[in-house]
């Protein structure tokens, strides 16, 4: 029977180890994780970098921009280098790597300032020949620890996008081609204006924003009549409109000379100019009011129907299509048309406790609704089924999750986020630890002093108090059934002589 | 047939499943399913095992008490002699020894993953269409 159990349990194991159950804070997303003797990127290309420095190291002593050249074409190496496994990599010059950290540093710093200008650069450098780092080079680097695959071309080189997956391969290549004197001048002039370009980078100014473009804001809305208190206020200041005498002669003449009627246009010009002249200020009313505008003007009373037609019916019933083709002009009256002139809306003014309250919704109607039920108990089956109708019509099945997530929580089925630790624990808080632990105060009266029963109600006791589980209620419960227990075998104890007889 | 078959399977005994006065109803007005299915227990043993423990729960105040009596060094050996017969009195099915673990949801007494209260199988499938938290195919 065990061994069968035993065999059980093992094979329960080689079934569980197909799945790996995480404790939830070492919960691990299915993604694809990396190797376990992956190295970050970071530390590659700083190799990398490092290698790269030891071979040019011999001849550039000084930081030269160039070599920022190089460090893109790793940067691009090492994308390629990253999927090649560290041991196929060729490994260089590891002891030299402590000594020159700080030029490292720098040579990123370079690179990250060059990196958006380097495709400009490297397509004039290309132009003038091979690049001039990788000729220099080539005189020192003897030693090549890498393949030596001699695949590549001129062209190819020069080319950034065709990068070799280590930049040795470059340099053997390099090699073979034209002889040092003239790349030399075209090494200066590269070095020049890369130099150029960087003086420039870094003195050059912030790029400039363009400035704030004055867009066409709206007129100034003509604020509505306010409370009572505010149009008081409106109509006791008299707009300050000072026009200069001269202005109005002129206005005078121009409304003469005009002909028709003369007055109205002298007050139409007359109020223009006042809406120049007046002082706008933040508390008076803006200049512009649709009242001076009106001034003399007739209102046109004659009320227009709107222009759209009301869809014609249509005719579901036939299947064929009966209206000819319609053309160009029918098109346009099906398309709804911007009425000339909108209804002014006028809103209905509101009184909320203007009528009488109907009283539909108090709450003592609906407790006097409630208790009018008469409860009759000839159909009791009749008024439960009744009873679970209305509820299915009043509750309705959730939309989404999150609404029967909702539920849940209500019902008690979810936890509270965030989560609270003490949930159903609220009354405990009440409760002082000295009564959880202090138990040997309900030992008095009965228990006696010595003996063991006195020995095991101790022991009773302080298992008792260590318990964080129980309620006080229940820790009293269990010493009472035992004073209840030792009080019915009074007898038998005292017989044994477990309790002292003389007390 | 299924709604006639699956009402066998509710216990009035156990008054924790609400049930509206006191059986089942079958409503002209409602689908078949009137009562949670959630309620029905898979198997007839299930069902014992559920009043098992429920005796369980009952009778453990008294069972630890009467044991921590029996356990011990201290108390004299007739107060064990009686505890023993007491407790041999009380009835069996109070028994934590008594009960065995069952899959919640297909009843299966064995091959049982105690953590989740389920059999092996519905474990693993449960587990392969990703409803058990924390739970995943291993591979190292």
């Amino acid at each position: 029977m065990m061994a069968a159990a035993l065999r059980l349990s093992a094979a329960l194991r080689l079934v569980l180890n197909g799945y790996a159950v995480r404790p939830q804070h070492h919960a691990r997303a299915f993604c694809k994780a990396p190797p376990d003797d992956a190295k970050p990127v970071e530390e590659v290309k700083e190799s990398l970098t490092k290698k790269q420095q030891e071979n040019g190291d011999k001849v550039i002593i000084l930081q030269r921009p160039e070599d920022s050249l190089i460090d893109e074409k790793l940067q691009q190496n090492t994308k390629k280098c990253e999927e090649t496994p560290m041991k196929d990599r060729p490994q260089a010059f590891e002891n030299d790597k402590e000594e020159k950290p700080e030029q490292s540093y720098d040579k990123k710093i370079i690179f990250q300032v060059n990196h958006d200008h380097h495709t400009n650069e490297r397509q004039e450098a290309s132009q003038m020949g091979e690049l001039p780092v990788t000729e220099g080079k080539h005189d020192i680097n003897t030693d090549f620890s890498c393949n030596e695959k001699q695949v590549r071309s001129e062209d190819e080189l020069t080319m950034p996008q065709d990068v070799t997956v280590s930049a040795s391969k470059e340099e053997q290549v390099v090699k073979e081609h034209s002889p040092v004197e003239k790349s030399d001048d075209r090494r200066a002039t590269a070095q020049k204006k890369l130099h150029d370009l960087l003086t420039s980078l870094a003195s050059a100014d912030p790029i400039p924003v363009e400035p704030m473009v004055r867009l066409s804001r709206p007129k100034a809305r003509q604020k509505k009549t306010g409370t009572f208190k505010e149009q008081k206020k409106a109509t006791e200041q008299p707009t300050e409109s000072v026009i200069e005498p001269e202005l109005v002669l002129a206005t005078k003449e121009v409304a003469e000379s005009l002909g028709g009627d003369v007055e109205t246009t002298e007050s139409e010009l007359l109020s223009t100019l006042r809406l120049h002249s007046t002082s706008t200020s933040c508390d008076d009313k803006p200049a512009i009011q649709l009242s001076d505008l009106f001034v003399g003007m007739k209102v046109e009373r004659n009320p227009r129907k709107p222009v759209k037609d009301l869809p014609r019916h249509k005719r579901y019933d036939q299947d064929t299509q009966q209206s000819s083709p319609r053309s160009g002009v029918e098109y346009q009256k099906m398309w709804p048309r911007a009425t000339g002139r909108p209804v002014p809306r006028t809103l209905a003014r509101v009184e909320l406790f203007g009528t009488e309250h109907l009283d539909i919704f108090n709450a003592k109607s609906l407790e006097c609704k409630k208790e009018a039920v008469p409860t009759s108990t000839l159909l009791p089956v009749w008024e439960v089924a009744h009873k679970w109708e209305l509820q299915q019509s009043v509750s309705h099945p959730n939309d989404n999750a999150f609404t029967e997530m909702i539920q849940w929580t209500k019902q008690g089925k979810l936890w509270t986020f965030p989560i609270n630790n003490e949930v159903g624990l609220e009354e405990e808080k009440s409760v002082g630890f000295h009564e959880h632990i202090f138990l040997e105060q309900h030992l008095e009266g009965w228990c006696p002093r010595r003996g063991p029963i006195r020995h095991f109600m101790e022991l009773v006791c302080t298992g008792l108090s260590k318990n964080p589980h129980l309620t006080v209620e229940r820790k009293q419960a269990h010493i009472q059934w035992y004073k209840n227990y030792f009080a019915e075998k009074e007898e038998i104890l005292k017989e044994i002589g477990a309790i002292e007889t003389s007390q | 047939m299924a709604a006639s078959l699956s009402s066998l399977f509710t216990i009035k005994l156990i008054n924790k499943i609400p049930h509206t006065s006191g059986c089942l109803l079958q409503l002209p007005t409602c689908s078949l399913h009137t009562t949670s299915v959630a309620c029905k227990y898979p198997n007839w043993k299930m069902i014992k095992e559920v009043k098992n423990r429920k005796a369980v729960k009952d009778f453990a105040f008294e069972r630890i008490n009467v044991n921590a009596l029996r356990k011990n060094k201290i108390i004299p050996p007739a107060i064990k002699e009686i505890a023993d017969k007491e407790i041999a009195a009380l009835p069996r099915n109070s028994s934590i020894s008594q009960l065995h673990k069952r899959c919640m949801l297909t009843s299966r007494p064995r091959g049982l993953v105690t953590r989740w209260r389920l059999s092996r199988i519905v474990w693993r499938h449960e587990a392969d269409y990703n409803k058990l938290s924390g739970v995943q195919r291993a591979m190292w």
